[in-house]
């Protein structure tokens, strides 16, 4: 796994006694709230409903057993026994004391962790493919890159007051597992006809209040004019970005404005103007991080017939059936810990369970684990004979949910509970979905569909990209819920449609039965998806289900 | 209109209400309820006074329920006052 060197850590350890000094400056009255916000959110320390909040940056996502034994810990010592992983990969402890953020971010620095760049207006922790490293169909693992752009944007001096919060995220494979059309900017790694490997690059995406697809600035862009290309498009979005208005600050807005062949045009002009004087990265530092990323040896791992163990248990069969994925090594597969048990808060893990985690990446998946942007845990590498034996301890500590995929597989920020940007509850929705789902017994019947929910317009719940989206809103004091169906967050890039006016929380499970039950009703085989059915029936039925009885009332 | 003040106290990040003895109390029950503008302002100008000990205080409408303890009338300053809903913890550990 790749190992940060002296420097990072010196950086990261400058960085604590920075902070801390700033946080003594704020007790002590020397700084105004004001002045001292933007220290503390450039530390990912937020001001929340009940408690101060931290969000500790796990890049692309990667954790070694250590590291998430150290994320245990914090959230024994420091909170209550927990943490919410999120949307970015990164995990959040919810109640968390101002002097005691210095002692938690001293414990992160040990296993080379920390909160930079997790908040303010700079180059957030860039995501990447939850599968990065594991899967057949990737073209090289993204995290190489993702790592390269980490080195570089730590700290950039240009760039630590940008316009708006400014999001990178790559896929390593052309099936796009990390939402990457939904960032300010998204990697893809493709060949050209010479078989050469590059990025086609997409900027101005993004979710929240403008939801928009990334538009494509280039199909290829070659590797060596990858740190180019990036300064060149956050130069110009640097510049030109909207600092008036916060709600036109992000940009897919100065995209819109300039229009996609003007905005291509500046970022060209001024990599043309630096590319002659580009230093490449250090050979030995590619060749460094590439080494870090090197994958482990799977020769070790020997054949074995993982379905001869399905006449065990049915229920193991089923957890394998939705919580496996192939591997690219035929003796190995892909293993995803849900942390949606139904009735459970998606995202969340115990300092038990994250310990439990730890152990099992270090005793039989070479010490390695991934945060998905679905707020669940990934074993990427787990030969097959040690499956079952890692199905029952994960079914002990309660994250043998067989869920992946499925309906109760649902995203939700932490919503009212705990956000102060919020207008309505998210939690407790999805709790409440997952557990009617849970008695219908019909998830596996239903198939894939993602149901994701946000909190407020911010979407950090990704509401627009699930296949069934959820939005909450405070209706003249009452949480109201909009509807949107057939967003698509993967390589089809769509956005959902709402259905119409929204739901009060009472009649919203009703609500989403009834889309459920339209589809089931109406679809021609079981083979055909709940979005594969939107997309050949449109909205329609849907819509009339829904608000037949308000239209005859009306 | 019926209000009260509540903050964010600085070093534990908990939120905190304005009781009748000018305090910074925990819970809601023990605050100070403001029957008029002026007397609610006057709190509210307090308040911004010691700016070092406390974050973003506002006054929150609230209604006296019978036995006349003041209940927020948004479900925001509801979750505030009694604590998320998906885990028993904040405030609601202390008073349930």
């Amino acid at each position: 796994m790749y190992r940060y060197n002296e420097f990072d850590k010196n950086f990261v350890l400058s960085r604590v006694r920075e902070f801390k000094e700033q946080i003594q400056r704020r007790i002590d009255g020397v700084l105004t709230e004001n002045e001292f916000k933007p220290f503390r959110l450039q530390n990912g320390l937020y001001l929340q409903l009940h408690a101060y909040m931290l969000r500790v940056a796990i890049p692309y996502g990667t954790l070694s057993g250590n590291q998430m034994r150290q994320l245990a810990l914090v959230a024994e010592k420091y909170d209550r026994g927990y943490g919410h992983f999120t949307t970015r990969q990164n995990i959040q402890y919810n109640w968390i004391n101002l002097p005691d953020v210095v002692d938690v971010l001293t414990d992160l620095a040990e296993v080379e962790m920390h909160a930079i760049q997790t908040s303010g207006n700079c180059i957030r922790n860039i995501t990447a493919d939850h599968f990065a490293g594991a899967v057949a169909d990737e073209i090289e693992d993204p995290r190489l890159t993702a790592e390269l752009l980490r080195q570089w944007s730590s700290g950039h001096p240009e760039y630590a007051f940008l316009p708006r919060k400014f999001k990178i995220a790559v896929s390593g494979s052309p099936h796009d597992r990390a939402v990457i059309a939904f960032n300010d900017i998204g990697l893809c790694l493709v060949r050209n006809d010479e078989e050469e490997i590059g990025y086609k690059i997409y900027i101005g995406g993004g979710l929240g209040r403008t939801p928009r697809i990334g538009r494509v600035l280039t199909e290829f862009v070659p590797k060596t004019h990858l740190l180019g290309f990036i300064d060149s498009i956050l130069h110009v979005y640097n510049r030109l970005g909207r600092r008036d208005n916060i709600y036109k600050a992000r940009i897919k807005i100065l995209v819109d404005e300039l229009g996609l062949d003007e905005a291509r045009r500046q970022i060209y002009e001024h990599f043309e103007s630096i590319k002659d004087s580009l230093a490449s990265p250090p050979a030995d530092l590619m060749t460094a991080i590439s080494d870090g990323f090197a994958p482990p040896d799977f020769s070790a791992a020997e054949a074995y017939d993982l379905e001869s163990d399905f006449s065990l248990s049915t229920t193991f069969k089923n957890w394998a059936e939705t919580n496996l994925t192939s591997h690219r090594n035929p003796n190995h597969v892909i293993v995803s810990v849900s942390l949606k048990k139904p009735g459970a808060t998606p995202g969340d893990a115990s300092s038990d369970q994250m310990r439990i985690l730890a152990d099992l990446a270090e005793k039989y998946a070479y010490n390695e684990l991934h945060v998905s942007h679905e707020q669940n845990i990934i074993l990427p590498h787990v030969p097959k004979q040690h499956v079952l034996t890692i199905y029952n301890i994960l079914n002990d500590a309660d994250l043998a949910a067989a869920n992946i995929g499925l309906v109760s597989d649902i995203i939700a920020c932490p919503g009212m509970d705990y956000c102060s940007l919020a207008t309505a509850r998210s939690i407790p929705i999805a709790k409440q979905i997952a557990v009617r789902i849970d008695e219908l017994k019909t998830e596996r019947d239903i198939g894939p569909l993602k149901i994701k929910i946000s909190g407020c317009i911010n979407a950090c719940g990704h509401h627009h990209v699930g296949h069934i989206g959820i939005l909450g809103l405070d209706r003249a004091g009452v949480e109201n819920y909009q509807i949107t169906l057939g967003g698509d967050g993967t390589e089809v890039a769509q956005l959902g449609e709402r259905t119409g006016p929204g739901f009060p929380a009472d009649k919203l499970i009703p609500a989403i039965e009834t889309i459920i039950g339209v589809y089931l009703t109406n679809r021609q085989q079981r083979e055909e998806t709940f979005l594969d059915y939107y997309r050949r029936a449109g909205m329609g039925p849907f819509k009339e289900a829904l608000y037949q009885n308000t239209a005859r009332a009306a | 209109m019926q209000q009260v003040l509540t903050a964010s106290h600085l070093i534990s990040g908990e939120v905190i209400y304005l009781s009748s003895d000018k305090k910074w109390v925990d819970h809601l029950a023990k605050a100070v309820v403001f029957d008029n503008q002026e007397e609610a302002e006057n709190a509210r100008t307090y308040a911004d006074s010691l700016a070092d000990e406390l974050v973003d205080a506002h006054l929150i409408d609230v209604v006296l329920a019978s036995d006349s303890a003041p209940k927020p009338k948004s479900y925001r300053e509801q979750i505030r006052a009694s604590g998320p809903t998906n885990y028993f913890h904040g405030k609601q550990e202390d008073t349930g």
